[in-house]
């Protein structure tokens, strides 16, 4: 006879398999971390008295969670306070056409409204507001690196000291996981003055979900 | 739990999972999961959770808050997650048995005794 813990575990593990839990749609769940990034950076806004107004969402809200695609065929929210008008969508391609950097595609992009050009890419250097990079992991020092090498490319001005003073909203590595191995480069951030942030273990009902509201920017 | 207890859980999982998920234990680990299994299989099983958990688990239950926060701040009801230009994951219809996953999953790490390290948090951080 089975104990009450084999039971619990034969009753999780008969759901793996099954209807929305097969491996292959398992094997991309993770993309709903960047759906949650979304909202609660959409909450951050919300919370410092920005009048939030979801869009393209008639037949329900469709997060963009790959990098093709018109982005204008998704749901996003705008984000409107006083003269700033704002736009917060998902997997948006921007470059920086002043250096001709890269052109990458980020995770969570802050944008100006109406600034996505004909070819779908943001100017990086004149209409992007902020970004987040969201990984549904724990934290490693390669990550750092690359989100280091998408400021350079695309806004490398916030990598000097005091960089807050022309950025207000810090860009920033959002992490599901513990970020423990690198969190020294966040105090060094902010040691610096530097708009960047890191900030881990974003969990659903999580503290930590609270404090990045509060305390992003 | 005994050690032997321990073992026996994680094959099961082993044996669910299949290699590849054995492989991301192993790397996470860094150890053979045989060995590992042999030297310290509590800690393996805790591996293995916590793979679980942040993969799988975690995921479904964010997909539960974000229905909620917009329904209740936008009186949004419905919402996709678009993986590709072809393939739509609709969770909104699927609350109800997303739900009784992640219970069951809770469920079965008390049942474990690691209720300490896998502590299902249900702030509301749209409403604090």
């Amino acid at each position: 006879m089975s104990s009450r813990f084999e039971n619990a575990v034969d009753n999780f593990l008969a759901q793996i398999g099954q209807s929305i839990f097969r491996i292959t749609t398992l094997n991309r769940i993770w993309k709903a971390f960047m759906a949650f990034c979304m909202c609660i950076i959409t909450e951050a806004f919300r919370r410092r008295g920005y009048t939030i107004t979801p869009q393209n969402c008639a037949g329900g809200f469709l997060f963009k969670c790959f990098p093709a695609g018109d982005p204008d065929n998704y749901s996003y929210f705008t984000a409107e306070k006083g003269s700033e008008r704002y736009e917060i969508r998902l997997s948006i391609d921007a470059q920086n056409f002043q250096y001709s950097s890269l052109k990458l595609n980020l995770d969570v992009a802050i944008i100006r409204a109406n600034s996505i050009g004909s070819n779908r890419i943001v100017d990086s250097q004149n209409d992007l507001i902020t970004f987040a990079e969201c990984k549904n992991l724990r934290g490693f020092p390669e990550l750092v690196a690359t989100l280091e090498g998408i400021v350079y490319e695309l806004q490398r001005a916030r990598l000097h000291r005091n960089s807050l003073a022309n950025f207000r909203i810090p860009c920033c590595l959002l992490l599901s996981g513990s970020g423990r191995s690198i969190l020294y480069m966040d105090r060094r951030y902010q040691n610096r003055n530097m708009s960047i942030r890191i900030f881990e273990s974003l969990q659903p009902g999580s503290r930590a979900v609270i404090s990045f509201i509060r305390n992003w920017f | 739990m005994t050690e032997e207890d321990f073992r026996k859980i994680c094959r099961k999982f082993a044996d669910k999972l299949g290699p590849t998920f054995i492989e991301r234990v192993e790397r996470r680990i860094k150890e053979d999961f045989e060995k590992a299994l042999e030297r310290s299989p509590k800690e393996l099983l805790i591996a293995i959770i916590e793979d679980i958990h942040l993969r799988f688990v975690l995921p479904f239950e964010m997909s539960l808050q974000i229905s909620a926060y917009l329904a209740e701040l936008y009186d949004i009801k419905d919402y996709i997650l678009a993986l590709s230009e072809r393939h739509y994951l609709h969770l909104s219809e699927r609350q109800e048995e997303i739900k009784r996953f992640v219970d069951s999953f809770y469920r079965m790490v008390k049942e474990l005794g690691l209720e300490e390290q896998f502590r299902k948090q249900e702030e509301r951080w749209w409403e604090i």
